[in-house]
């Protein structure tokens, strides 16, 4: 699944929180997008998916307009994007094999008796085996973000974003997260986008690595080129690794 | 020019809710023929709304029968009139009393439990997290709960009419010595379809507008745990002034 954002605007009140983006993710790739606390790497994300609609410019994925589609038509679409939230996104009042099993007794993709399976099949892909009882309040929050990432897979998307995975976490769970991650990207060969600022992450992911900075995208290049980059914005940034 | 703009926001703001309630009313309804794909979310619902309410409307129901006919009845009997305490509780409470009581019950306990639940969701980003795996909210979360208030809502009404009716037999005849077959005869020669009818539209249309209030400020919280108490707080002051303004309409109009 390829997509294009062009002129992208975003605005809530007096905020322009998205300036004019412009954004190609390849098929199949890795693609990070860093920027710093507040810089609308989220916003971004949700209009890829159409949770979030643009002011103005074109979200296009394989090359269809998804900024123009009604909400009814995004649904279809959606299935085969997954989005993992930063908090997780799992619903409290489920337990986590309930969680996991949404998507597929939602839209019918498994008879019911096969659905428990499957169910223990992802979070075995997750490494979360025999925690379909627990109730997300219970579990850390690396386990949360698994869980989420199992509920997805369910779908088999296309198209996997994460928003802030590793945020949050300590440094062996995000490091596992990353792992899963690339373990995903490679195994089932599915897009990925990234949003984070965890620099560790950033260069152990990226394929392509895009800087949001004030509302547009002021650089997008290798994890090589980034690092050589004459950027005094994308500079400050990486300085700190 | 800040008034002005404030007379504005606040109009604009009145719109953008009544608009998006009625919106979320229509795709209700459509949403409805979807009713028996998700027995387990609507039984639950239906509980919670219909039996999980019972301990309390049995409540208000028993001692509003009660005081309607020791506030009425002692007046009639020094009128020499106490026979007729039972026309008097029975259209109150078929009428008025029964549908309007146990509205305000329902939306106060379980509408403003919806307005939290849902807002808890969405600041959460539960709900996102729903749409991203390409689930209806509104048929996942709303319709549900629209469904049990307007089929339980009805029924709730009926039960609280008759609990209301024992609760006024048992201060008429046991304090104001109004024989109980009396009692219950002149309520029913008092009663006609008509009334049960008007009780029943009134308990209908309280489910539907208590219902939409209150997933409507819940599907639409913002700014976390604030947000969420103020939605709650928000959900039932909006139902219950609605409930009030559709029973004189419906009263005005029907009765």
């Amino acid at each position: 699944m390829e997509i294009e954002v062009r002129n992208l605007h975003k605005r809530f009140g007096r905020n322009g929180v998205l300036r004019g983006i412009d954004l190609s993710i390849p098929a199949g790739k890795i693609t990070v997008i860093v920027g710093g606390s507040g810089s609308g790497k989220s916003v971004l994300l949700k209009h890829l998916t159409g949770l979030i609609r643009p002011d103005r410019g074109e979200v296009l994925v394989d090359g269809r307009d998804i900024a123009r589609l009604p909400e009814s038509a995004l649904f279809p679409l959606r299935q085969r994007i997954a989005m993992i939230f930063q908090s997780g996104g799992l619903l409290g009042s489920m337990s986590v094999g309930e969680n996991v099993a949404l998507g597929l007794l939602e839209h019918k993709l498994a008879p019911p008796e096969k659905i428990p399976e499957i169910v223990r099949e992802k979070l075995a892909l997750v490494h979360l085996e025999r925690k379909e009882k627990e109730m997300p309040a219970n579990l850390s929050g690396g386990m949360r973000k698994r869980v989420s990432i199992a509920r997805a897979l369910t779908l088999n998307p296309e198209l996997i974003l994460y928003d802030e995975p590793t945020a949050g976490l300590d440094p062996p769970m995000a490091e596992t997260i990353d792992d899963l991650i690339l373990e995903l990207a490679r195994d089932l060969k599915v897009t990925t986008v990234v949003v984070t600022h965890d620099l560790i992450s950033i260069f152990k992911l990226a394929d392509t690595i895009n800087m949001l900075h004030q509302g547009r995208i002021i650089e997008s290049s290798s994890p090589e080129a980034i690092l050589r980059s004459s950027n005094p914005i994308v500079q400050e940034f990486i300085k700190r690794r | 020019m800040k008034i002005l703009k404030r007379i504005q926001d606040f109009f604009l703001d009145l719109f953008v809710t009544a608009g998006g309630m009625v919106l979320l009313l229509i795709e209700c309804i459509l949403e409805l023929r979807y009713v028996f794909e998700s027995p387990r979310r609507i039984l639950t619902q239906l509980l919670e709304v219909g039996c999980n309410t019972l301990p309390l409307a049995s409540m208000i129901a028993l001692f509003t029968g009660m005081i309607t006919a020791l506030q009425t009845g002692v007046e009639l009997k020094n009128l020499g009139l106490q026979e007729q305490i039972g026309t008097i509780v029975g259209l109150s409470l078929v009428r008025e009393m029964g549908p309007v009581f146990t509205a305000f019950i329902v939306a106060a306990r379980v509408g403003a439990a919806w307005a939290a639940e849902l807002g808890t969701m969405s600041v959460s980003e539960e709900i996102d997290a729903l749409r991203s795996l390409g689930i209806r909210p509104v048929r996942f979360l709303a319709m549900p709960r629209f469904f049990s208030a307007i089929t339980m809502q009805p029924l709730l009404t009926v039960y609280s009419i008759v609990v209301g009716m024992w609760g006024g037999a048992l201060v008429s005849v046991n304090y104001l010595g109004v024989p109980q077959i009396i009692y219950y005869k002149k309520m029913y020669d008092s009663l006609d379809m008509h009334d049960l009818a008007l009780g029943l539209w009134k308990a209908f249309v309280f489910g539907v507008l208590f219902s939409i209030v209150c997933c409507y400020t819940g599907l639409t919280t913002k700014n976390g745990a604030e947000g969420v108490g103020r939605s709650t707080t928000r959900s039932v002051v909006v139902s219950l002034s609605l409930i009030l303004v559709a029973d004189y309409f419906i009263t005005r109009f029907m009765g």
